[in-house]
């Protein structure tokens, strides 16, 4: 989201302090412990692959200040994994780190001590944190910090960094380390080897010889191949001698030594207090009902399900009162306080109607959209996430994407940017860009105060359906996708499915929330940012227009607005949008800059279509009535959430008359407009054109960024005439009865322009296979 | 010398030793990032079924497709090992 921003700022400000370098395998806390020592708030979860970039923030040591930067999680600087770990690897290599703090978990500990091994190696000063120790300790392990600090020659912390355990001892040791480097003593490889490597390190050409020794070592190791004929003839001789002096070849000689080393390092910090109880039963317990062969996929699903209802409905308690409260103070309030002041009629219909009547909109969505953030922290703790990508995995192997991809497309129902970030984590290249490519159609929040909008109007009692409906309709188009690329354009097979699943934690109240809140904000304020705007330039551009005399000021309904958006109505027309409802056509144009705006640009323009009345309303307003009545709003509610939740399906509401679902809820002129503007199907394949078309200006950012122009411009186009032609499906189908002939026309147009886009990819991707190969072939080795 | 076994042959429940990883370069270098090598003691806590299965390797939780612990050579350990 917005942290990349302010991230650069400060990777600025913070330029020729000392710098402290977080560092360590997957999940083993380093985002908990940079937000205890920074005191930012950066997203934190419980599965590997939260962090996928660099992030820097500052904190004040003994009185000066140091910038401390946390890295996407590594398992070895000799390679392996996913860019994510290729920027954490560069950095802790190349970047110019002060200091060194290694996080391992005291769980995990032998495996977490290789990468200690291999940072020791670096040469680089370093303080080693023993994180969870609390975890440790369920599993009847304790740990000897003292004992491992004497065998390491390193300071060691242990921690419980999620709840602030050990920072006061771990600043202690930070401040010591920067006045005195501790540097340890790394695992010795052997005469041979070292021998082997100075041959090596001086036919390198990096000037780094940090980096020389690493790319010796891979070498020896065999996990990177010889630049050239001459270096392999040499590599061959070397190990060719070490073969003849041990025995053995040298990356055996190599790897036993590490792993023997955090082998006996591990023993010698950890002793047995107990026995594993309670907890492996339950997660043992819990691992067999989620990872199941049958019941796995389902209890994903409905997961989501719950999730997206219970955030609807549960939101729809407090929609009302937010709603209402907020259109009292904000619309009528600022209305009549204006009024008072004897301002202009138009400065009145611009600040309260436009702005307010925009805030408004967006504050009626805050309980829906922040329960859906609560529930995807929730999820994000809990462990389950892992576990997820591994139960679809086969179901997502069938449809050519590795099962972690399942990963960003849940993070993608927050917001499309860090899911396409996120998609780091995916180690193949074919398999990351299908991955990139489909989170478009993942949908998001600001995509869901859309939904809302018009389920307020269309679908009042059964909204919470219509709206996951939306959802699996999106999971299902971004599934399909990637089957249709994978078949056509970007044909291979996804690697196989390797991940590590985190242990499962209830999830802690304080960082749901404050996660929830870090989201909420950001969303608040963008959204409010842009609509306030947007509601002023709305309100401007609506008012001039093209005429006869040139440019000149007229009524809503001949001007730019209306004359560009009514141009563009007929390409509309086949989804069910009418010449006079070229409201809805700006709404679109406004949503490719940002899902939140459409909303408000719908508000701008319905207000001002309907403007006359507003004035009599901000003369006498009845504020403190309003807030009451809203306030009474809540129990009602309530009651109804109660009442219909042995109803999920909602489908006793289906039986019930669109009108009087029409009639319920809708209060503001903006969505009065909205229910004479579109019947119940119009909307739906409205929505369905939202959910597919164009992402927003910062997820096209985020497409150009990882996986280019070529596939950013392929993104677009292609989400535009899946949009067009989906919802004129719908449509279509839906009106079949009343005009079958060019219903029918329209339908069979769709499919048969569907049928050249895949003969189209086809092509491509033959042409593709024959062209790329060589390269696709160098990058597979490079990895 | 038994024939050769891998992880998909053992059941739930049963603890192993790794032999050897078979594979790519790559492929043996992932299974070492995640602590999978020759001597690596196992156990398996989850399936082993078509998708793959679920095996406990130290302290931690690894869950591997079928194409991964087919590559995976192990020697039978009775009884379940110490520590895992």
């Amino acid at each position: 989201m917005s942290a990349c921003h302010e991230e650069n700022q400060k990777t600025q400000a913070t330029a020729g302090l000392p710098i402290i370098a977080l560092a360590g395998n997957p999940n083993c806390g380093k985002t908990t412990l940079f937000n205890l020592l920074t005191g930012t708030h950066q997203q934190v979860g419980n599965w590997p692959g939260v962090t996928v970039e660099r992030r820097s923030g500052s904190m004040s040591l003994d009185g000066r200040k140091v910038s401390v930067v946390d890295l996407p999680g590594v398992y070895s600087l000799l390679g392996g994994g996913g860019e994510d770990q290729a920027v954490a690897r560069d950095y802790l290599l190349d970047g110019p780190v002060d200091l060194i703090v290694n996080i391992v978990d005291a769980s995990n500990l032998e495996r977490h001590l290789t990468l200690t091994a291999e940072l020791l190696e670096t040469g680089r000063p370093m303080v080693l944190v023993v994180n969870m120790v609390d975890e440790a300790e369920a599993q009847g392990l304790g740990v000897l910090t003292t004992e491992l600090s004497a065998a390491l020659g390193l300071p060691v912390v242990s921690m419980v960094a999620r709840r602030g355990k050990g920072r006061g001892n771990l600043l202690d040791s930070l401040t010591q380390a920067l006045r005195q480097a501790p540097h340890g003593t790394p695992p010795p490889h052997g005469l041979l080897i070292e021998r082997a490597l100075g041959v090596l390190t001086a036919l390198l050409p990096d000037s780094n010889p940090v980096r020389r020794r690493f790319d010796a070592l891979r070498l020896l190791e065999g996990s990177a191949e010889p630049a050239d004929s001459g270096m392999e003839h040499t590599l061959r001789q070397i190990i060719a001698e070490v073969e003849d002096g041990s025995a053995e070849t040298p990356a055996d000689l190599i790897m036993d030594q590490r792993f023997g080393w955090a082998q006996e390092m591990a023993a010698t910090a950890l002793h047995r207090n107990g026995y594993t109880g309670m907890r492996q039963r339950i997660t043992d317990l819990l691992d067999h009902v989620v990872l199941n062969d049958w019941f796995g996929i389902p209890v994903f699903l409905l997961v989501l399900y719950l999730i997206f209802v219970v955030s609807f409905s549960g939101g729809n308690i407090f929609l009302d009162f937010f709603d209402q409260a907020s259109a009292a103070l904000l619309i009528h309030g600022v209305g009549h306080v204006l009024l008072e002041t004897g301002l202009p009629t138009w400065l009145i219909a611009l600040v309260a109607g436009g702005v307010g009547g925009g805030l408004n909109l967006v504050i009626s969505f805050i309980p829906p959209v922040g329960l859906t953030f609560v529930f995807l922290a929730l999820l994000d703790d809990s462990g389950y996430m892992a576990r997820a990508a591994y139960a679809m995995d086969r179901l997502m192997r069938r449809l050519g994407l590795p099962g972690n991809a399942l990963v960003p497309m849940v993070i993608g129902f927050g917001c499309n940017v860090p899911a396409i970030m996120g998609s780091r984590i995916i180690e193949d290249p074919r398999g990351r860009i299908l991955t990139v490519l489909i989170q478009p159609f993942m949908s998001c929040s600001a995509r869901l105060t859309i939904y809302m909008a018009f389920a307020v109007v269309f679908f009042r009692s059964n909204g919470g359906q219509v709206v996951f409906a939306l959802y699996v309709l999106g999971i299902i188009v971004a599934l399909l996708t990637a089957w249709l690329l994978g078949k056509t354009a970007l044909r291979g097979e996804a690697l196989p499915f390797v991940m590590e699943l985190p242990p499962y934690r209830l999830p802690g109240i304080r960082s749901v929330v404050l996660q929830s809140w870090q989201r909420l904000k950001v969303f608040t304020f963008r959204v409010g940012r842009v609509i306030a705007v947007i509601g002023v330039v709305l309100f401007i551009l609506p008012g001039i227009g093209w005429t006869d005399h040139g440019l000149r000021s007229t009524d809503i309904d001949h001007s730019l607005l209306a004359q560009g958006s009514r141009a563009l109505v007929p390409i509309f027309a086949p989804m069910g949008i009418q010449q006079g409802n070229w409201p809805a056509i700006s709404g679109l144009i406004a949503g490719a800059a940002a899902k939140e705006i459409v909303i408000g640009t719908l508000n701008g323009v319905y207000q001002r279509q309907n403007a006359a009345d507003l004035m009599a309303t901000y003369r006498d307003p009845d504020i403190a009535g309003q807030l009451w009545g809203a306030l009474k709003t809540i129990p009602t509610n309530a009651i109804t959430f109660i009442t219909t939740l042995d109803d999920p399906l909602g489908l006793s509401a289906m039986e019930s008359t669109a009108s009087t679902q029409q009639a319920s809820g809708a209060e503001s002129v903006t969505l009065q407009a909205i229910a004479t503007s579109f019947t119940a199907l119009s909307a739906f394949a409205y929505l369905v054109f939202v959910l597919l078309y164009v992402p927003c200006a910062s997820t096209m950012g985020a497409l150009r960024r990882e996986v280019g122009w070529g596939w950013m411009i392929f993104s677009l186009l292609y989400g535009s005439s899946l949009a067009w032609g989906a919802s004129t499906l719908i449509y279509q189908t839906g009106t079949f009865a009343k005009h079958p002939g060019s219903s029918g026309a329209w339908i069979i147009g769709v499919l048969a322009s569907f049928a050249l886009l895949v003969i189209g990819l086809r092509l491509y991707g033959q042409r593709a296979a024959t062209l790329a190969k060589p390269s696709l072939n160098q990058k597979a080795a490079s990895a | 010398m038994n024939p050769s076994l891998f992880v998909g042959d053992l059941k739930l429940g049963d603890s192993a030793r790794v032999r050897d990883v078979t594979g790519g370069r790559g492929m043996q270098q992932r299974m070492r990032m995640l602590g999978i090598r020759r001597g690596t003691d196992i156990r398996v806590v989850h399936g082993p079924g078509k998708r793959g299965a679920v095996l406990q390797v130290g302290g931690a939780r690894l869950a591997l497709g079928w194409g991964v612990i087919q590559r995976i050579e192990v020697e039978f350990c009775r009884g379940p090992i110490p520590g895992i």
